[in-house]
């Protein structure tokens, strides 16, 4: 079985190393691909020069499912079976990554690394526990099936799921969408329980308003594409 | 006085139809010139039109605004006008779209075939990933740019 790691980054020449060093440490049988996602800081100079990695570079910030898509297809041209996502932020701990594979291994399409099924999986807010409960709410009645972290990115695939998942992928906030895509399509989602850290370094993408686009844009993709008919 | 505002009216209708007529010259003018394509002249010469047409044929307005119950017939006018515009933009929304879907599918390509074809120093890997396992600290894994 053929493992690849895709560290989406962006602006993170402070984490990305540590990462990589963190992968290599807990997933010693995965290729490691970053993916640099249009960084302005020194993210694609330090890839270049670190050893053991293959990184994609992509010519301008596409947001990080444009960089997940990107890894995806590098997964399929190349012939890898499993995909595994850990952000270049370091909030994704590889200590974690074996997990979600052996989940995927072991026949899931898509592992989704949750926080909250956790015991002391704390929320960081108030405002983002109500957004994680508002969507895990939202997937059950959607999907008939409780999802509890709907915007965890931790996250494995296997070749099938990402098949599925390339023909028409979100480059904005690709989380959610993931979900509903492969369990509207009949695929196997299983959820692991992990541990997730605060970032290691960097600032987070995430302010208010960029809060209430995702909640909006994810609201509209789900009803648009997913009620009143829908697609396969 | 009656006499008086005839003659206000048509010279509003001469300056309307001669507008129209302007923008849609302008029009040809720029599709002649390349700078805009065809498909998208469409859109423009049809509100164009309307508005020809409605500064050509006078009492049309009043017929308009009776139908839909409007009192002020200027007032159908810019609803026109408006509608035209907005139609005009969610164009170009799909347009940019389009565009857009069409950017980031030419970018990832060229990203993955950026990484394909980079010059790396390992000597015989050539295509395809390295075999898994060795992730260790060999210099010849360094896939550099330059």
């Amino acid at each position: 079985m053929r493992i690849l790691a895709v560290v989406p980054a962006y602006n993170e020449e402070g984490s990305i190393v540590g990462l990589i060093e963190g992968i290599k440490a807990h997933l010693p049988g995965a290729d490691i691909l970053a993916v640099n996602d249009g960084s302005t800081d020194g993210t694609a100079t330090i890839l270049a020069r670190t050893a053991g990695i293959d990184f994609i570079d992509l010519p301008f910030n596409m947001g990080v499912g444009g960089a997940v898509l990107a890894g995806m297809r590098y997964c399929l041209e190349r012939g890898y079976d499993v995909m595994v996502r850990l952000d270049g932020d370091g909030q994704h701990p590889p200590a974690e990554a074996a997990g979600l594979v052996a989940a995927v291994a072991a026949g899931a399409d898509m592992a989704v690394g949750s926080r909250y099924l956790l015991a002391d999986g704390a929320y960081s807010s108030v405002t983002r526990m109500m957004g994680i409960k508002f969507l895990e709410g939202l997937s059950r009645i959607m999907l008939g099936r409780r999802f509890t972290d709907n915007t965890s990115g931790y996250r494995a695939f296997s070749r099938r799921a990402m098949e599925f998942l390339v023909r028409d992928y979100p480059y904005d906030f690709p989380e959610p969408e993931e979900i509903y895509i492969l369990e509207k399509g009949g695929l196997r989602i299983v959820e692991v329980p992990v541990a997730m850290q605060e970032r290691t370094a960097g600032v987070t993408s995430i302010n208010l308003v960029r809060t209430w686009y995702f909640l909006a844009k994810v609201l509209l993709t789900i009803f648009i594409k997913y009620t009143l008919g829908g697609r396969k | 006085m009656s006499g008086n505002y005839v003659y206000y009216l048509s010279r509003v209708q001469f300056f309307a139809v001669g507008g129209s007529i302007l923008l849609i010259l302008f029009l040809f003018w720029l599709i002649r010139r390349r700078k805009l394509l065809v498909e998208y002249s469409l859109l423009w010469l049809a509100v164009f039109s309307i508005f020809l047409v409605i500064a050509v044929f006078g009492g049309l307005l009043g017929e308009i605004s009776r139908f839909f119950g409007i009192l002020y017939p200027p007032a159908s006018l810019f609803i026109l006008l408006i509608i035209g515009i907005f139609m005009l933009l969610l164009h170009y929304s799909t347009s940019i779209s389009d565009l857009k879907r069409k950017l980031n599918e030419l970018s990832l390509k060229l990203a993955l075939l950026e990484n394909r074809t980079r010059p790396r120093e390992e000597p015989a890997a050539g295509e395809g990933p390295r075999a898994g396992g060795n992730p260790g600290d060999d210099a010849g894994e360094r896939p550099g740019r330059s």
